[in-house]
């Protein structure tokens, strides 16, 4: 089933993944599932957001600061749509949400 | 079928249609017998146990069929095949050195459901291509069949054997392949194994390091000169740049979902049964193929063990989840264990270029 995030949900690095920085991006590894998902350098930034629990809101702000020319709703789609396939592959955890 | 054994589907057979071949290349891992008359023979197992093969195989899976050999043109039954194949809509993809077809044979395969042919050319010139063929006259017959099946809407490929000998026809054969509008350019390094084995001994085989050389060159400029072809470089993932392994498609063997049928009939892991008999796990005329993939015990072996079980430096590797240890059937070759190490990741991890950021620990 299809994770649906919301701005205030809060992310997480999963512990027992393992992150492998090369010269020309970089992988993430589950060694329990054998997942295994390359990122760009767009992709490492967010990912390594998520290095102290961090909401989705904070994420998708900080990360547009640095694409001013791209619209707002369609930088937040993409990083959902990243931070979901990362969830699912459980390289991040989905931590409580505050309001619940 | 125990409930387990559905999850590995019998998705393509390697058909090995004949062991014999008109040419005598001195890299071959399957080394069949030379055929000199190159007349088509007919003496090998009966087309309609492959027929019932196919259509068994059909229940677990199969809708591909690569054609190979020896010279599966060798076989003047293959067009009748060829129809059956299309006939159950199976995919058929060939493996040739091009030398026996002419018009007739591929307008035929033209109207069925072929959807590749490949094309063996070793180098871009008569002399390099039949120094290594051995035959007399190969080169200009294979050009002649790759240009007739460039004129059909069948995808097309030339295949390369690379060693120390042919390096320098690389650029030269993606240049024919450009001007011939052949779609695709795969380099197959040569493997230790059948008569390739002799090259290796004679030093003949390209150094991991020289390999990974050429990967990059390949990559970083021939692909961009040449962006009308497609061109693979056939090393393990785990050596690839991570642009390359993100952005292209990648050759990789599904092993836990193919096997091969030899031209005896002999049910084989790919064609490594022809020389490695351990690996040969029964024979289409008196056993089930549908039996044979679900429980003989090799393959349950694979299935429980790879990647899980692979040692050496594949065992280490990150990459073993999707490259399941590269070529299980060169490895056996080599070391007669199906987890073993593969020789060009064991080789680049021993010469200390095997990158650190791959490895588990």
């Amino acid at each position: 089933m299809k994770i649906i995030l919301k701005n205030n949900d809060y992310l997480t690095q999963n512990p027992e993944s393992i992150f492998r920085k090369e010269e020309d991006g970089a992988f993430l590894f589950d060694p329990k599932s054998g997942n295994l998902k390359y990122i760009n350098c767009m992709g490492v930034n967010i990912y390594q957001l998520c290095i102290d629990s961090r909401s989705v809101i904070d994420i998708t702000s900080l990360v547009a600061e640095n694409y001013r020319d791209i619209p707002e709703k369609q930088i937040e789609e993409d990083i959902k749509n990243f931070l979901q396939d990362l969830i699912e592959m459980k390289f991040l955890k989905k931590e409580r949400n505050i309001d619940d | 079928m125990t409930e387990k054994n559905q999850e590995y589907l019998l998705n393509t057979i390697y058909l090995y249609l004949t062991d014999s071949c008109n040419l005598r290349c001195s890299h071959c891992w399957i080394t069949p017998a030379y055929n000199r008359a190159a007349k088509n023979i007919n003496k090998k197992i009966d087309i309609n146990y492959l027929k019932k093969t196919i259509i068994d195989a059909k229940s677990i899976g199969l809708n591909c069929v690569k054609l190979t050999g020896g010279e599966p043109f060798l076989r003047k039954d293959i067009l009748d095949l060829i129809d059956f194949l299309s006939l159950n809509d199976i995919i058929v993809d060939i493996e040739t050195n091009g030398t026996l077809l002419n018009e007739e044979i591929v307008k035929k395969l033209n109207d069925s459901s072929v959807n590749q042919v490949s094309v063996s050319l070793d180098g871009a010139s008569e002399k390099l291509h039949e120094s290594i063929r051995k035959v007399a006259g190969c080169y200009q017959k294979t050009l002649n069949g790759l240009s007739l099946l460039t004129e059909t809407s069948i995808k097309t490929q030339i295949i390369m054997s690379l060693y120390s000998g042919n390096i320098s026809d690389i650029e030269r054969l993606a240049d024919i392949a450009a001007r011939m509008e052949v779609g695709s350019l795969k380099i197959n390094p040569i493997m230790p194994a059948g008569r390739g084995k002799d090259l290796f001994t004679n030093e003949k085989n390209l150094s991991i390091e020289e390999l990974i050389n050429i990967d990059r060159w390949i990559e970083e400029e021939l692909s961009l000169k040449y962006d009308e072809i497609d061109i693979y470089f056939d090393i393990p993932i785990g050596l690839k740049s991570l642009k390359s392994i993100t952005s292209s498609q990648l050759y990789e063997c599904n092993i836990l979902n193919i096997i091969g049928i030899l031209a005896n009939g002999n049910i084989s892991l790919c064609g490594i049964g022809q020389t490695e008999t351990d690996l040969v796990m029964g024979n289409i005329i008196s056993d089930d193929i549908c039996n044979v993939w679900s429980n003989h015990h090799i393959l349950k072996r694979l299935r429980k063990e790879l990647p899980k079980k692979l040692i050496g430096i594949c065992g280490q590797c990150i990459f073993k989840f999707r490259c399941l240890g590269a070529c299980r059937a060169s490895a056996y070759s080599l070391t007669g264990n199906l987890n073993s190490s593969f020789f060009l990741c064991d080789e680049a991890h021993k010469s200390g270029i095997f990158p650190e950021s791959r490895m588990i620990n």
